[in-house]
């Protein structure tokens, strides 16, 4: 061996040792790599297993929800039929009744009634609750119940004012979590033709008598159980045969016919004394009030004579 | 601090509300008012001047203001009202539990 090729030998032998070194750290590089691939997909397939079991958990409360949803607006609904269903059945005559009641949400604050007192007296009432919803509703019905049903002690329910003062008494809006309500309630006596009145903070009755005149009717007086002992008196009036008599709430009238203005109570009533069928009165209003819903509950009772 | 306009003028609270008191400030004017009366004077006005309208949330806030100011030995009325706020206050019979002035000095003589 030359000296040559002895040196070219030695150089062979340390590059094979390079090689070797780089191909062993190579080789530990992949399988470091390997390894974080291993891990990344644990991760990967822990991470869906996760997202699986949220997305489940998320199905189910999702389910929850609309089953609840569900149960709420079942409920909703079964109120709003038992308040239908108290308000009574239109009379075809001796009076004739018509009427329209649409709540401007699910559950609104107004409710009406008649009924005869006795064969010579006939009652027509109709309230606001302030507010609306479940509540606003549970304490129109209570109330619309005591009335139909004459539960208030030692008074005489042809006698408005005392009607509307035992009321009072009965419903402290302090006891009645902080509502009270307005009311119009008129005692019509068959016999004489009298129409004995009386209302709480209420909007007055419109009668529309054969002639063409247009009364207005209500007597001062605030909302039931806003105040303690007050008393209520009631106004005498007349009704003769063809007379009309409207009983409304505020939110018949309550809308504003340009940004900021309100329709004047006076154009409410010229209205309402050539309408001939309450829905027609519904359709003015809403033409007024523009699309969606109306501000507030929405009642019209109609009387003839 | 208050957004609600206010003044005292003759030992009495004059509260200035503007433009509305509705269903969508009806809270605000309340908190407002509480809170005023809490610092006192409790004989309060209600100067309807600026007032162009009051639906039934803002007659509840008035009550529930008359109530309180009444509870700490005050009381409360109404001043100035416009033609429209007039016609609220007459048909929710605030005129005659509260009483209704033309002018402020003729409310203040009367609490």
């Amino acid at each position: 061996m030359t000296v040559s090729n002895s040196l070219l030998a030695a150089s062979s032998a340390q590059a094979s040792d390079e090689s070797a070194a780089r191909i062993a750290a190579l080789e530990a590089e992949v399988s470091n790599l390997l390894a974080e691939l291993d891990d990344l997909t644990l991760l990967y397939e822990v991470t869906t297993e996760h997202g699986e079991a949220v997305e489940n958990q998320l199905a189910d409360a999702n389910l929850e929800l609309q089953l609840t949803q569900r149960r709420l607006s079942e409920e909703l609904t079964e109120a709003t039929n038992y308040i239908f269903s108290i308000l009574p059945v239109p009379r075809k005559s001796g009076p004739r009744t018509r009427w329209v009641l649409v709540p401007s949400t699910e559950l609104g604050g107004d409710s009406f009634g008649y009924h005869e007192i006795d064969s010579d007296h006939i009652a027509f009432y109709l309230l606001d609750v302030c507010g609306h919803g479940v509540g606003a509703a549970l304490l129109s019905v209570t109330a619309i119940n005591v009335l139909r049903s004459a539960a208030l002690p030692m008074t005489d329910f042809r006698d408005p004012g005392a009607v509307l003062s035992a009321l009072n008494e009965a419903f402290p809006m302090e006891k009645q979590n902080n509502m009270y309500f307005t009311i119009w309630y008129g005692v019509h006596k068959r016999s004489t033709g009298e129409l004995r009145y009386a209302s709480a903070g209420h909007p007055p009755s419109v009668l529309c008598r054969t002639g063409g005149e247009v009364l207005t009717l209500s007597t001062p007086g605030i909302a039931i159980g806003m105040m303690p002992d007050m008393v209520y008196r009631a106004k005498l009036g007349e009704i003769a045969p063809g007379d009309r008599l409207h009983i409304v709430s505020d939110g018949t009238f309550e809308v504003e016919i340009a940004p900021g203005e309100m329709l004047a109570f006076a154009d409410f009533v010229k209205q309402l004394s050539v309408n001939e069928e309450p829905e027609l009165l519904l359709d003015w209003v809403r033409g007024i009030n523009g699309p969606g819903p109306l501000p507030d509950d929405f009642s019209l009772l109609t009387i003839d004579f | 601090m208050t957004n609600l306009k206010h003044e005292v003028t003759g030992g009495c609270l004059v509260l200035k509300p503007s433009r509305r008191i509705d269903s969508a400030n009806a809270r605000a004017f309340e908190e407002d008012a509480f809170l005023l009366v809490d610092q006192g004077p409790v004989k309060v006005i209600i100067d309807s001047t600026d007032l162009d309208y009051i639906s039934s949330a803002g007659l509840r806030v008035i009550l529930t203001t008359a109530k309180k100011a009444k509870a700490a030995g005050g009381g409360l009325t109404i001043a100035c009202a416009t033609v429209n706020v007039k016609e609220v206050l007459t048909v929710s019979g605030f005129d005659t539990i509260f009483g209704l002035h033309d002018t402020i000095e003729a409310a203040i003589a009367s609490l």
